[in-house]
């Protein structure tokens, strides 16, 4: 009955083994070169966090052959952003199918000759911190997870976020820390490079071979991090000048390519997506303890987490709304929820990734997601997998994760 | 290595458009291309705050679009909208009122179903009232403490007047005030057949345009009283700066702009290509000076929004308030320096090319082309003068980008609002 294109792809390992990835699209006028390097916060020093995002904002400093990064780019007229997350750095360009090489070339470039200087870091620096203020200081619960994160991880580096724990660390950053780790992490072989749009396998391969295929590696080892198994319950208040109080509550749950990742995610969704989810109708539009009030997942490499988060309203009691967020979590987990319940959520994520697959940018940066996972063909199995999730599954889910042993509660409270 | 040559983009074609027509008349246009069996379909109407009887009803109708029938309450129409995985949405623009729905082809009967309760039988039912105004409080006392949304709505009062339906800013009383019989009035009035442009892309074949045709061909509805046109205009303040203190700020918020023209006006696209040098991509002038020479702020963009009748140009950043008379100096230098000196010509060619290429994604697949075509139509364009625009862009020289700076851009016409 329904039909989905299926995402062509073919994978070629280089000799100094970067991984490439071709994806071809004849509909369109332009080519996506995405370059994802297996680097994220999480492979930071404890002490000198929110580096692999300033590092990122430092690629675009010009390299051997190109002073600057982005004018040659726009010259060719395309258009070129970047993103950090906690575990990998990603880097796209997209340019008009004509002017390939020239996002080929640049991407080489900085690949193994980038220019890193002294005036760049101290530019750099300073567009960063006031990054960090903008988003999370001077924002009303813009801290809220630095904080949230301290409470869930103990071990994992998860514990702090990708802008980095304190902006002192962006601060002290130093122009030998900085070379160290593009030595580390930037290697063809620690790579993805994805090209997707309008160019052939074989005409793509000689411009990738003739690119980077003379880059030698050096070999990169990645840490591997543990985080053990929450037994007590987690409380925090912090009080802040903010207009409403708010609540979070946050689960460790399993990695992304754990068995219950698919059932949490529909699991979220039967919780917050759209306005007929539980927590919606219930707590907002019934109970009316919330103003706004989301559940989801954060979906990183390693043990995730199950987030629940709420805007409490006004005069409404705190310790009230969340035991109604509670009340909730039982109701899920003393009964599987009715069949067409499930479907709903099955249907919305299939029409989501329906119309988010239509973008070619969209495309090439999934692929390179999923090869950093490792599983490069869910791309076209997730569907299914999502298809397949069980009402009883979930019932399952719910009471294993949701306990308040395994709880981590932050009450961030308007000042009295 | 040897560096690539770069090959100009000589030509860009905007696809033809398909005219479709429905039984009772309605215009559709048709953006067919995507490769899943999918379909959005987007009811534009005259509306939105040009129309509104008063302050916020367009935008309460937009967020009350599925509160709810006389037989139906809000859960069950939105369970069941959900259960198909559509998506049905109102959205309130300055001069319409958008009705944008996503859906898969196996359910596109059942959401065009649902898509006309919404369009013909929605109550607007006084609980569903009150708690939207409870959240939109709790909503607007959040943005309160956003120096950039501040700085927004003083920007557009000082530019518009307080009155006038793009310069009101809104207090708890003002959503306090909305009324159901006006809710019902803007959607009695505006939600008409007779006042509607349908704008349709992604996937589509004869069965999908057939159910299109039953459903919305067939859309009548009553209550259609007279409109009386309506017109405002524009009261700016007679003071040009306008300093607002927020007390425990660490940033500031800038907005520097004016009431500016929109596609319609001569200068447009040659204007377009002087504010991509000026402000408006990653390698402009400003970002160049602001960001990456001094670090003063981890953005900063210019730019012009274009409506149906009339325009709005600003510049916008945030930077730490230690800073702030050198952002502004610097911002004010950039502009002299435009007036002043002609733009050298590896410049103009640099942000023409990145520009052309903005424009060639206009045109790269059905949804983008959708966007492209409905802005111009709302403005009234002729879809043919995107490819003038296309060579003026390519044609516009230092010289006559020098004369734009001078004719559009005089500091004494520029407001300045600043909150930290």
């Amino acid at each position: 009955m329904y039909f989905r294109t299926m995402i062509n792809f073919s994978k070629t390992v280089l000799d100094n083994g970067l991984t490439y990835i071709h994806h071809h699209d004849e509909t369109t006028p332009f080519v996506v070169v995405n370059t994802l390097y297996k680097v994220g916060a999480k492979d930071e020093d404890e002490h000198r966090t929110g580096f692999a995002h300033l590092f990122e904002h430092l690629m675009f400093s010009g390299s051997k052959h190109f002073k600057d990064f982005d004018k040659p780019l726009q010259e060719a007229g395309g258009e070129n952003n970047a993103f950090t997350n906690n575990d990998y750095t990603n880097y796209y360009d997209v340019v008009p199918a004509i002017n390939i090489e020239t996002a080929l070339a640049l991407e080489a470039d900085r690949m193994t000759l980038l220019n890193i200087n002294k005036k760049s870091l101290d530019v750099q620096r300073k567009v960063v911190c006031e990054e960090f203020k903008e988003n999370y200081i001077n924002q009303p619960y813009g801290n809220a997870w630095h904080l949230l994160r301290e409470m869930v991880y103990k071990q994992h580096p998860y514990k702090w976020p990708t802008i980095g724990k304190d902006l002192s660390h962006i601060e002290e950053a130093q122009l030998d820390d900085v070379k160290n780790f593009y030595q580390t992490y930037y290697q063809p072989n620690n790579a993805v490079l994805v090209v997707a749009g309008n160019i052939s396998q074989e005409k793509s391969l000689t411009l990738i071979e003739n690119y980077f295929g003379s880059i030698e590696k050096i070999n990169v080892s990645h840490k591997q991090f543990v985080e053990s198994e929450q037994t007590q319950a987690n409380e925090k208040t912090i009080e802040e000048d903010v207009p409403l109080d708010a609540i979070y509550i946050a689960f460790k749950m399993c990695d992304r390519l754990g068995k219950d990742y698919y059932v949490a995610d529909i699991t979220s969704d039967i919780l917050s997506n759209g306005t007929s989810s539980r927590l919606h109708q219930r707590l907002v539009k019934e109970a009316k303890a919330f103003v706004e009030i989301d559940a989801y997942i954060t979906a990183s490499n390693d043990i995730g987490m199950f987030v629940f988060e709420g805007k409490v309203a006004e005069q409404y009691d705190v310790q009230t709304a969340v035991d109604l967020i509670w009340k909730e979590i039982e109701k899920m987990q003393e009964m599987a929820i009715p069949e067409n319940e499930l479907q709903k959520c099955k249907n919305k994520i299939l029409t989501y990734q329906n119309f988010s697959e239509s973008s070619l940018l969209n495309r090439a940066i999934s692929l390179a997601y999923y090869e950093q996972l490792g599983k490069l063909n869910l791309i076209n199995e997730e569907d299914k997998k999502y298809e397949a999730v069980q009402a009883s599954e979930i019932q399952v889910f719910c009471k294993q994760t949701f306990t308040k042993q395994r709880s981590n509660t932050l009450y961030y409270l308007k000042k009295k | 290595m040897i560096i690539p040559v770069i090959h100009p983009i000589e030509e860009i074609k905007f696809p033809k458009v398909e005219k479709i027509g429905l039984k009772n008349a309605i215009p559709v246009f048709g953006f067919n291309g995507a490769t899943n069996d999918i379909l959005r379909i987007d009811l534009v109407f005259d509306s939105g705050r040009w129309t509104e009887p008063d302050k916020l009803i367009s935008e309460s109708v937009a967020k009350l679009f599925k509160s709810g029938t006389s037989t139906l309450n809000s859960f069950a129409l939105n369970e069941q909208i959900d259960f198909y995985g559509s998506t049905i949405k109102a959205n309130s623009g300055y001069n319409t009122m958008t009705v944008s729905v996503y859906c898969m082809h196996r359910y596109l009967e059942a959401t065009l179903q649902l898509l006309m309760t919404c369009l013909n039988d929605i109550v607007f039912p006084e609980n569903e009232i009150a708690i939207m105004k409870k959240n939109a409080i709790a909503k607007l006392k959040v943005n309160q403490e956003k120096n950039d949304f501040l700085a927004n709505v003083a920007f557009k009062e000082i530019i518009f007047g307080g009155t006038h339906p793009f310069g009101y800013a809104v207090s708890e009383e003002t959503i306090q005030n909305i009324q159901q019989a006006l809710l019902l009035q803007l959607y009695n009035n505006d939600i008409q057949p007779t006042n509607c442009t349908i704008f349709i892309a992604g996937k589509y074949g004869e069965n999908e345009l057939k159910l299109i045709d039953t459903y919305l061909g067939n859309w009548q509805k009553g209550n259609n009283q007279p409109q009386e046109k309506k017109t405002y205009t524009a009261v700016s303040s007679t003071q040009k700066i306008s300093h607002i203190k927020k007390e425990k700020s660490v940033q500031a918020s800038i907005v520097i702009g004016k009431e500016f023209f929109n596609r319609s006006h001569e200068d447009y696209a040659s204007f377009v290509l002087l504010n991509t040098i000026f402000g408006g991509y990653f390698g402009s002038r400003l970002m160049s000076n602001i960001r990456e020479e001094k670090g003063l702020t981890y953005g900063i963009y210019s730019g012009l929004s274009t409506l149906k009748t009339t325009g709005i140009y600003a510049i916008q950043t945030d930077t730490n308030l230690e800073n702030l008379d050198t952002c502004l100096h610097e911002i004010y230098t950039e502009i002299e320096r435009l007036q002043n000196e002609l733009i050298p010509e590896n410049e103009i060619t640099l942000a023409r090319n990145y520009l052309l290429g903005k424009f060639l994604g206009r045109t790269d697949g059905a949804f983008s082309q959708l966007e492209t075509f409905k802005s111009y139509f709302i403005e009234g364009i002729d879809i043919n003068m995107f490819e003038e625009f296309v060579q003026r862009i390519q044609q516009t020289d230092a010289v006559s980008l020098q004369q734009l700076a001078q004719q559009h851009l005089q500091k004494e016409s520029l407001f300045e609002v600043v909150v930290g």
